[in-house]
């Protein structure tokens, strides 16, 4: 059998064995990358909503037990993960490091935080005016503001792409810079200006959009992933009214709402379930990886939270909610995929597939436990 | 060789075992718009070969599948990734069947 897909990745790609059989009507040869593009865009739409969303006086709020919970949450998986990263790889490839790289991408987006995605999770619950939500938002927050950090770093510092990484490095972070001291104030500038009660003129809103597309396409320009920049942008947008809520009122339906699952469902069509040999070591291996991964993660979590004096269920139902893992997961796959990043492409599809399905055990025993609790409060 | 492809044709080259590159021969202007279904222009211009229609039934397709998935298992208590996710085997099941 051959596998064929072009550079931006088939959508419906492998596993319908393209080329072979007439089966694909409805996604002729070709056709995935018009609409793997408009979907990307979704993506972007999303992911700067939710950085627009993102309020960084909650932190000051919640006080310092967000910031310890979230780096301690954030480092020590990663700590651990990166010093025994060649033994897992051997054990989970049945001696080799030719997937070195693989392996290190998996520990990295299971040791990712995702702001939008915890919070999505705590808006299905309607625990978000909660004492547990609110701490759970701050550390996702500090913990996505750090890991992206990482991947900023890890992007740049990036062995492979040696040729002009200084220059990428430079420019990246004047970029950054200018987002957070030129952008930020002039928005605040903006808001000033703005009479109460009023919204913010058409003409800014405009330009703020514009100005994100611009973002989008610079960072492919700076080698990075194409969402950094637009989220970096959407943190530094001030948020609630009248600018950040006008904005979210405009980009939600048609991004989050409408171009959004569109993107997931893209994303997952490139799954390949054919090639998944379940008795395979590699397959055993991969999931007890990501299985210890997220064990590691809820302890690094729940340990940090019983210091603070958290009743054990209270840091449990913290340590799952904070564990949850969603859209920008299956994102970062797609596009390690899509990059080559990870050879055996069949397999971290795979990956994909069974991480989807813990996150979705998980999110479901937090959410039973936070019913339950809910229910006590209540009653 | 069979497949349904928006290009004019296909040449494979370098095939290994889990990965093939292939040469695509384009069509410029490419379709974007169709005739139509009636239209007079052989299999070219029709509305499933045309990048504009067939993007757009994509995109009802999965609309339509989300959200009605979404429905139901929202009541069961599903998170709403969860039926996007499995919107993807669905319609891989239905084509591949």
């Amino acid at each position: 059998m051959h596998y064929l897909y072009l550079k931006a990745g088939l959508i419906l790609g492998p596993s319908l064995g393209i080329l072979e059989k007439e089966k694909t009507m409805l996604f002729p040869y070709g056709s995935q990358d018009t609409l793997a593009t408009i979907a990307s865009l979704g993506y972007m739409l999303f992911v700067f909503e939710n950085g627009v969303k993102m309020d960084f006086s909650m932190i000051t709020r919640t006080g310092k037990q967000g910031w310890i919970i979230a780096i301690v949450g954030l480092l020590f998986p990663l700590v651990i993960g990166y010093s025994s990263v060649e033994t897992i790889s051997k054990l989970a490839n049945q001696g080799s490091l030719d997937e070195l790289h693989s392996t290190v991408v998996i520990l990295m987006t299971q040791n990712m935080t995702s702001f939008a995605v915890i919070a999505s999770v705590l808006n299905d619950l309607q625990i978000l005016n909660s004492e547990l939500g609110r701490l759970a938002l701050s550390s996702a927050l500090v913990g996505d503001t750090l890991s992206n950090i990482l991947v900023v770093a890890s992007a740049a510092l990036d062995t492979r792409k040696v040729n002009a990484r200084g220059i990428n490095l430079v420019l990246l972070f004047a970029v950054i810079i200018i987002i957070f001291f030129v952008y930020r104030p002039s928005m605040f500038l903006v808001i000033e200006h703005t009479p109460e009660g009023q919204e913010v003129k058409d003409i800014y809103i405009n330009v703020i959009i514009g100005v994100l597309f611009v973002l989008g396409w610079s960072s492919m320009l700076f080698n990075i992933e194409f969402i950094l920049l637009p989220f970096l942008y959407g943190l530094a947008t001030p948020d609630g009214p009248p600018l950040g809520s006008s904005l979210v009122k405009r980009i939600h339906t048609f991004g989050l709402e409408f171009l959004t699952p569109i993107f997931i469902t893209t994303c997952a069509m490139k799954m390949n379930y054919s090639l998944v040999e379940f008795r395979s070591p590699m397959f055993i291996g991969t999931v007890l990886m990501i299985l210890m991964a997220h064990l590691l993660k809820i302890i690094s979590y729940a340990a940090p939270s019983l210091y603070f004096k958290l009743s054990l269920k209270d840091a449990v139902s913290l340590a799952l909610l904070l564990d949850c893992k969603g859209v920008v997961e299956v994102a970062m796959y797609s596009s390690a995929l899509d990059k080559r990043v990870t050879k055996k492409f069949t397999l971290q599809t795979s990956f994909t597939n069974s991480d989807s399905l813990l996150d979705f055990f998980i999110s479901s025993s937090a959410r039973t436990t936070q019913s339950r609790e809910s229910k006590w409060l209540l009653s | 060789m069979e497949v349904d492809t928006l290009f004019a044709s296909i040449n494979q080259i370098n095939v290994s075992d889990h990965t093939a590159k292939c040469g695509v021969c384009l069509k410029t202007p490419p379709n974007i718009a169709s005739d139509g279904l009636w239209g007079n222009h052989g299999t070219e211009g029709s509305p499933l070969k045309s990048s504009m229609p067939i993007f757009l039934l994509q995109v009802i397709l999965i609309y339509t599948v989300t959200r009605t998935l979404n429905y139901p298992l929202k009541k069961l208590g599903f998170p709403a990734i969860f039926s996007q996710l499995m919107v993807s085997f669905v319609i891989k099941i239905v084509i591949e069947s």
